[in-house]
């Protein structure tokens, strides 16, 4: 046996196996179900989509479909597949499967994360007249409606293997739960010249300091999660990429909730305009940027992030630190100030929890620092740290709370990504959600421009509404944007062929042209 | 402590009392620093300077700044003193609840035996950390800082409290079955006297040892939590919020003097431990 089991550590010596780690186990491996980052990695090397954005020029390209138009002024989405697609045990890929990928997605009895997004898109029909074919027609025009395939894996209807069968880059071989998965190159994968590793291996590391280590002993080949001070503890390796601004922001809202359990006169201040934009004017966003995440971020703008180059309104610009208009404003309220203490038009002094999660030492300097600042207006803020279900409890079920100080994350660069949050009648509209009636007219206006935006098929007409949308955004201040950090990565020498991105996932959307170089030649 | 019990009393030409002694000598610098520290320091431990963030030692800041730009000497005094403090109220708190139920496991009769029994078993094998997340998440978010910390310590002294309980039933249920309180039962002595002149003095020294030993571990248990960002809230600052920058291990290589908040909470529990162990002889 002795020969045979050096043949496979030789074997295994000389494929090239990328090793990477995340924090937690994936939620899921069915991947129409994935909501966490951790399952997407996972869904994003075993299975292909219809189109890919590319995250460099950030313009979506062809991956299964060798082409796509839209047809009878946007009521008609063509995607024309490509030839001889197959799935990794042989199964053949073709309209079908992405009729029935869609239609689970419609399917009324399953709440797929995604099907809310297909859902309202109004698709009336998905046609197959051929087997490179499909046809999916909506009752209104929908902007942006490609845009919704770059999540859609396509999935097998007759493979045996069913969802397992893949048609990604990679085929997953073996997942011990806590510990690892593996992955082996698909011999079926449409794109040729196959890819250049041979296998991927992912390791559960929960711990950020090991996965820092393991990084250095060459343990791993990247590390696509930095926050600053592990950038910066990199930095002298030589190894460390900073991709820029992410779509990411760390923001602050305050409760607006009507039926919240919380003091009236707070209702008052939270719902007051002048109040919100009062306390955005007192804060230094620049140090933000500066001590809390080392110079590795932007001061925040509002909801679509500079990075969003195409939908960025240009005119827009973080709220500064301006002491005058923070006066003026709370005087117009009719706060004073009194022995320090700043007081309404009752005499309630302004204090107020600020709640942020217990395990992030960023939001908790920048909890620190935002103390600070509102103490120099008279305003006392309690910083209260929470685990995360905890946080998570108070936020969305007893909405007992004053203020939070929490990150939102970026996924897609297509405005209909900000649905979920900004539209009135949803349950993520954090400061007061399900609404059923837009509560104020800024709120019915946002709910109008977004609607109309996902309508309007001329990108020119969506810009004008996106940028209405953010305008209204930054003159009403409901969430107060802080900082939008950057792209935090570390990639060995050995990688060749990475192009790291601020969208998720930023080292591996590119992994058919990524190559692992031996570790001498690395050096 | 075994391993320093066996230094000094085997390799070290030290005596437990010498141990004790340099033990309060050690102790009483710390607390004279603490007491002092204030007094002499002339920042404030909550002003942030941001244009002077992670500074190495120097004449204005004695032990740097932090990450924040605050004099690092400032808030290790502070809240050493705040350690310190609530700690040794909480310890003192746990004690006497201890000395209270620990005499009546021992006086109650059989059922209050076989019942503190139940409760020490149940209170010493129950995860109780999880009570300071879950107390934690239900507090009133107006809580100041100072009540919040208050509770945490509260919350570990209520945790530490079986181990001195236990201890005390044994001491005082020895006491009572042994031959010499017999002895002082056989001379007359009843009542009030019997507790006054024979157990309290001889029950005394097992309270304060429990109390040596609570302290550090309240301490250690709050540089804990502060570990985890469950220590005491900001802007107070802590012994365990200090230590919360060493977990990057740069840090330590970059910023030795950092360790300071750490070695002197080190110091300090075996010190307290040290005169716990002269206490128990």
């Amino acid at each position: 046996m002795r020969p045979i089991l050096l043949l496979a550590t030789l074997a295994s010596l000389a494929a090239a196996e990328l090793r990477f780690s995340i924090r937690s186990d994936p939620k899921t491996l069915e991947p129409l179900a994935v909501t966490d980052q951790n399952s997407d990695t996972v869904r994003f090397l075993t299975t292909a989509r219809l189109v890919r954005r590319n995250r460099i020029t950030q313009k979506l390209e062809a991956e299964l479909a060798e082409k796509w138009e839209i047809r009878d002024k946007g009521l008609t989405l063509v995607f024309r597949l490509r030839p001889g697609l197959r799935y990794s045990d042989g199964t053949v890929a073709d309209s079908q499967d992405v009729k029935t990928t869609i239609q689970r997605l419609l399917d009324p009895a399953k709440a797929y994360p995604m099907s809310e997004g297909l859902r309202a898109a109004g698709i009336t029909s998905v046609e197959t007249p051929g087997p490179l074919e499909v046809r999916i027609r909506t009752k209104e025009p929908i902007a942006g409606l490609d845009s919704f395939f770059e999540e859609v894996p396509v999935l097998s209807s007759r493979s045996p293997l069913g969802d397992k069968a893949a048609l990604g880059p990679f085929v997953l071989t073996e997942y011990k739960r806590g510990t690892s998965l593996r992955f082996q190159k698909n011999p079926n994968y449409f794109r040729k010249p196959l890819p250049r590793l041979d296998a991927v291996r992912i390791d559960i590391q929960a711990n950020p300091e090991l996965e820092r280590a393991r990084f250095e002993r060459g343990e791993l080949h990247f590390l696509s999660a930095l926050d600053a001070d592990g950038f910066a503890a990199l930095q002298k390796t030589g190894q460390t990429q900073d991709a820029g601004p992410t779509l990411d922001s760390e923001i602050l809202w305050f409760n607006q909730n009507p039926g919240a359990p919380i003091p009236e006169h707070k209702k008052k201040w939270f719902t007051s305009r002048e109040f919100r934009c009062a306390l955005s004017a007192a804060l230094h966003r620049e140090d933000l940027v500066r001590v809390a995440y080392g110079g590795r971020a932007v001061p925040g703008v509002g909801p679509v992030a500079p990075s969003a180059k195409e939908w960025f309104a240009p005119k827009l610009r973080a709220q500064p630190y301006d002491a005058k208009q923070t006066q003026t404003l709370l005087t117009r309220a009719g706060f004073q100030l009194r022995n320090g203490l700043l007081l309404d038009s009752s005499g309630n002094p302004v204090t107020f929890s600020l709640l942020t999660n217990s395990t992030s030492r960023v939001r908790q300097r920048m909890a620190a620092m935002i103390q600070q600042d509102l103490d120099k207006i008279g305003i006392k803020i309690q910083v209260v740290l929470l685990d995360m279900p905890s946080l998570l409890e108070r936020m969305t079920r007893s909405s007992n709370y004053d203020a939070v100080l929490l990150g939102m994350v970026g996924i897609d660069l297509d405005p209909n990504d900000q649905m979920n949050i900004w539209m009135s009648t949803s349950s993520s509209h954090a400061w007061n959600p399900s609404q059923k009636q837009p509560a104020t007219p800024w709120e019915a206006e946002i709910d109008q421009v977004l609607r109309a935006q996902f309508h309007a098929t001329s990108p020119a007409k969506r810009r004008q509404f996106m940028q209405r949308f953010q305008e209204i955004v930054a003159d009403q201040a409901p969430v107060l944007y802080l900082v939008h950090p950057n792209a935090l990565a570390a990639v060995s020498r050995q990688l060749t062929g990475v192009k790291v991105s601020s969208l998720l996932p930023r080292v591996i959307w590119n992994i058919e042209e990524v190559g692992l170089a031996p570790a001498e030649t690395a050096r | 402590m075994r391993i320093l019990g066996l230094l000094h009393t085997r390799c070290l030409p030290f005596s437990r009392g010498h141990m004790k002694n340099l033990a309060s000598m050690v102790l009483s610098g710390v607390v004279l620093l603490l007491v002092a520290g204030p007094v002499v320091s002339r920042h404030d431990y909550a002003a942030q300077d941001r244009d002077l963030i992670l500074s190495s030692p120097g004449s204005e800041h004695w032990l740097g700044t932090d990450s924040l730009g605050r004099d690092n000497f400032a808030r290790f005094v502070v809240g050493g003193r705040l350690s310190v403090v609530m700690a040794a109220t909480a310890a003192g708190g746990a004690c006497a609840v201890a000395a209270f139920v620990g005499t009546i496991g021992a006086l109650g009769g059989s059922a209050a035996r076989t019942a503190t029994a139940i409760v020490f078993d149940v209170m010493l094998s129950t995860p109780w950390y999880l009570l300071v997340f879950v107390i934690r998440a239900v507090l009133p978010l107006d809580t100041s800082a100072g009540v919040t910390a208050a509770v945490t310590f509260g919350i570990l002294g209520f945790i530490g409290w079986a181990h001195g309980a236990r201890a005390i039933r044994d001491a005082v249920l020895g006491m009572v079955t042994g031959p010499w309180i017999r002895q002082a039962r056989a001379t007359g002595a009843a009542g009030f006297t019997l507790w006054r002149a024979h157990i309290v003095p001889n029950v005394g020294p097992v309270l304060v040892t429990q109390f040596l030993l609570l302290l550090p571990t309240l301490m250690l248990g709050e540089a804990t939590l502060g570990m985890l960002g469950l220590g005491i809230p900001e802007p107070l600052p802590s012994w365990g919020g200090s230590l919360v920058e060493l977990v990057q291990t740069n840090t330590v290589l970059e910023r030795p003097w950092a360790l300071v908040p750490a070695l002197l909470l080190a110091i300090s529990s075996i010190s307290l431990r040290a005169l716990a162990g002269g206490e128990s002889s």
